[in-house]
């Protein structure tokens, strides 16, 4: 588990939308060639999607491998070859990885692959996959054990030819459209499964799910945003190696469907947000005596369900983000003793309920109270919490006077307070925080004088300024956070001389200059030696198409807004073509 | 490194680490520590144009850059050097030749 | 340069090619066969023949040892391989994990 969930502290969008968009990891792990990435993330920018991990190799002063130039050389003219099947799987494996990952896949060049028995097949988001190649596929026969085809165009027919692939262990058809139940029966038989993705299928019905009944080795099934599977859970009562099920923004899903649930003694993970679940439907969750994870964000659910809660021994990380959690019963939350992760955002909660927190909570790592009406005698009860690595008090009430309390949580790596009342001078009591990574002061009151402050934070990798009235001068002081990688400074006050104190930063992946409307194609030039720069934003300045031309040095950039610039989409796309060979996202696109 | 050249004779193909200010006499001295054979009954040759090289000359006063082919004669009983002799072998033969052969 | 110093790599065809041992080295398995005590014959003679590899292949294989040697000292040369060589080229090099 990961506190650093990039996707959460860094907005590279506009400045409109500040507040986080929930489940943004959703939103994100779509693929770029469909229109869902609202906003980046370092996280997003520095995965290499759902395809196999390539090293690419333009990264200067590394050698390439003999073997890796000739696969280079074969993916770049892959037409010259009718069939790769007299090589060792591993090269032809090679060789699939790299066109897939160039692009330079097409179902005709896929027929080189017929008979190459291969094991994975990663074609998840891959443009124009469709039955006809469900062929080649089939012929790897049981050698295959992964196959990702999500976002294809591949239907109930195409599923037919995996009936041939027994050893098949892992297969994700995530935003496949076009399969129903029908389809399913297809992958009834490969009882070989241990893991299953259906993710956002409005076809699969109660009855579909009857096909998983066979599948008696599947450990991980993942039917987030399936809107028809309500009553189906029952024909999972079987699976008990599952460990974890994902039934995330499955909004048909009832407290009658947590019944079957019972059974599955295996479950170390369950995710249910969104769903209709309420009180009674925690009850049949009782006797999962290894569920390790539980996620209700969204649900119905109240105190209540906390005596549920306490049955489960190794229950360490909860989230009830937006939940009808209350100050009253919230007693019972200290008897949750070995919860390390605990989301509370978004609940009608004041300070008492953090008493109850601080009496239990012993081993408590993260917490967020995002919203919640907290103010600065409540954090009193988390002085005591040396282990917190991860505070989210975002939209608080939490003042000056509430850090102090924070200033002997030595752990503290990342602390949000964006849109609290926290001013300059209480920045004070977070100087000591030496082990502080990540620090969002998001927030109109915070100006130059509280970065002054902050000047012994010299681990930080991430600082959000975004809405903080930070001018040239300020960015005196940001030359002290060497280990900056992302950066976001958006209320307007910085002109080119500031961003000469930026372009030191040479760590950064992430830079958001926004709404700095002053800023010219200087600014593009300043930070040319960036190179490690994977995302950039800097919207509504003067920056023209000229200044495109000192991006040329930015290769690892994958993401550019460069909204009400003087720049066209035009210019971006052919600067792209000849320059940024990774860029995947851009605006004005 | 700088750069390396190949000097081939009959079936055998020496790759000689080099300098471009390296004289042919020090190519010479060079192949004489792995071929036994003193560098006066040494001849190195351009295979292209035939054209002899001289002791004294550098690889870059002939133009020979890294990776070229230099012929390698010998001295034979009778005081006369021997033919160009480089063995190609007939794997890619006829592709090579077809595409203009390059060395 | 000494004859110590290099080794004598022969291909399928009996073909020779005499390349430094910090050149040859370049591949993981010839490095292998050089230094590993179980390779006595290797390290004793200084050759290695390799009966799966033709003559056009090793030499390409040899060039590339070179151009690696090189790369390391800065130089950036393209090294070009011919459309008709790929494939073995390419099985050779996973043989000689280059």
């Amino acid at each position: 588990m990961s506190y650093f969930g990039y996707e959460n502290i860094l907005s590279m969008g506009g400045a409109c939308s500040r507040r986080q968009e929930r489940d943004s990891e959703d939103s994100l792990s779509r693929g770029f060639s469909r229109k869902y990435c609202k906003s980046g993330s370092l996280k997003w920018w520095t995965s290499s999607f759902s395809y196999p991990s390539m090293d690419i190799r333009v990264q200067k002063g590394e050698c390439s491998s003999l073997l890796d130039m000739c696969v280079q050389k074969i993916s770049e003219d892959v037409d010259r070859h009718n069939t790769f099947s007299m090589l060792p799987r591993d090269i032809s494996q090679q060789i699939l990885n790299n066109l897939v990952y160039s692009r330079r896949l097409t179902g005709g060049s896929f027929e080189a692959f017929r008979d190459c028995a291969l094991q994975d097949l990663y074609l998840g988001e891959y443009a124009g996959v469709d039955d006809s190649w469900m062929d080649v596929i089939s012929s790897q026969g049981s050698s295959l054990l992964s196959v990702d085809l999500s976002g294809s165009d591949v239907t109930d027919f195409g599923l037919t030819y995996l009936k041939d692939c027994q050893s098949l262990m892992s297969l994700n058809l995530n935003y496949c459209d076009q399969i129903s139940d029908h389809g399913l029966e297809c992958i009834s038989g490969l009882s070989n499964l241990t893991s299953l993705s259906f993710r956002r299928n409005d076809s699969i019905s109660a009855q579909g799910l009857s096909a998983f009944s066979g599948l008696v080795n599947l450990v991980k099934l993942d039917l987030e945003r399936c809107t028809g599977i309500h009553g189906g859970i029952v024909h999972l009562q079987g699976l008990t190696k599952l460990e974890s099920l994902n039934m995330k923004w499955c909004n048909c899903i009832t407290d009658s469907d947590m019944k079957p649930l019972s059974e599955l003694t295996s479950l170390t993970s369950l995710e249910i947000s969104c769903s209709k679940v309420t009180d009674f439907g925690i009850n049949f969750l009782r006797g999962l005596q290894k569920l390790v994870l539980l996620n209700l964000e969204g649900c119905l659910v109240t105190s209540a369900c906390l005596d549920s809660l306490a049955e489960l021994p190794a229950l360490s990380n909860l989230n009830l983000n937006r939940c009808n959690i209350s100050d009253r019963g919230c007693e019972k939350f200290s008897r949750l003793e070995k919860l390390k992760v605990l989301n509370l955002g978004f609940n009608d909660i004041g300070d008492t309920c953090l008493v109850h927190l601080k009496a239990g909570m012993t081993k408590l790592e993260s917490l967020n109270l995002d919203s919640c009406k907290i103010g600065d005698e409540g954090l009193v009860n988390l002085a005591g919490h040396k282990q917190l690595i991860c505070l989210e008090l975002s939209d608080t009430e939490v003042g000056n006077n509430g850090l102090e309390h924070l200033s002997g949580l030595s752990s503290l790596e990342k602390i949000n307070l964006s849109f609290t009342v926290v001013s300059d001078s209480g920045l004070r009591k977070l100087c000591g925080l030496s082990s502080l990574k990540s620090l969002n002061l998001d927030a109109y009151q915070i100006t130059d004088a509280g970065l002054a402050i902050l000047t012994s934070l010299t681990s930080l990798t991430d600082l959000d300024l975004f809405g903080a009235r930070i001018t040239d001068v300020g960015t005196n002081y940001l030359k002290k956070f060497k280990n900056l990688r992302s950066l976001e400074i958006c209320s307007g006050g910085l002109t080119d001389a500031g961003v000469k104190n930026i372009k030191e930063l040479s760590s950064l992946m992430c830079l958001n200059l926004s709404q700095n409307s002053c800023l010219t194609d200087k600014t593009v030039e300043l930070i040319a030696g960036l190179t490690s720069l994977v995302s950039l934003n800097l919207s509504n300045s003067r920056i023209t198409s000229a200044g495109l031309q000192h991006l040329k040095t930015l290769k690892s950039l994958r993401s550019l807004t460069l909204e009400s610039c003087r720049v066209t989409a035009n210019d971006i796309k052919k600067f792209k073509s000849t320059h940024l060979p990774n860029l995947v996202s851009f605006r004005p696109e | 490194m700088d750069m390396y050249i190949r000097i081939k004779r009959d079936k055998t193909t020496y790759f000689i680490r080099c300098k471009p200010s390296d004289k042919i006499l020090d190519i010479k001295e060079k192949l004489q520590e792995l071929i036994d054979q003193p560098v006066n009954d040494q001849r190195l040759i351009l295979p292209g144009t035939g054209e002899v090289l001289e002791d004294a000359k550098t690889l870059a006063d002939q133009k020979i850059e890294t990776d070229a082919v230099v012929a390698l004669t010998l001295r034979k009983d009778d005081n006369e050097f021997e033919e160009v002799n480089i063995v190609r072998p007939n794997d890619f033969y006829q592709t090579r030749d077809a595409e203009g052969g390059n060395w | 340069m000494k004859k110590e110093d290099t080794v004598k790599l022969i291909s399928s065809d009996g073909f020779e090619f005499i390349v430094d041992k910090e050149a040859a080295m370049v591949s993981q398995t010839i490095r292998n066969m050089l230094t590993s005590p179980g390779s006595f014959a290797e390290r004793q003679h200084g050759e290695v023949t390799f009966p799966e590899i033709s003559t056009t292949i090793l030499e390409k294989i040899c060039q590339y040892f070179y151009w690696h040697l090189e790369f390391a000292s800065g130089k950036d040369r393209e090294f070009p391989i011919e459309p008709e060589l790929t494939l073995e080229l390419m099985m050779a090099a996973n043989y000689l994990h280059t």
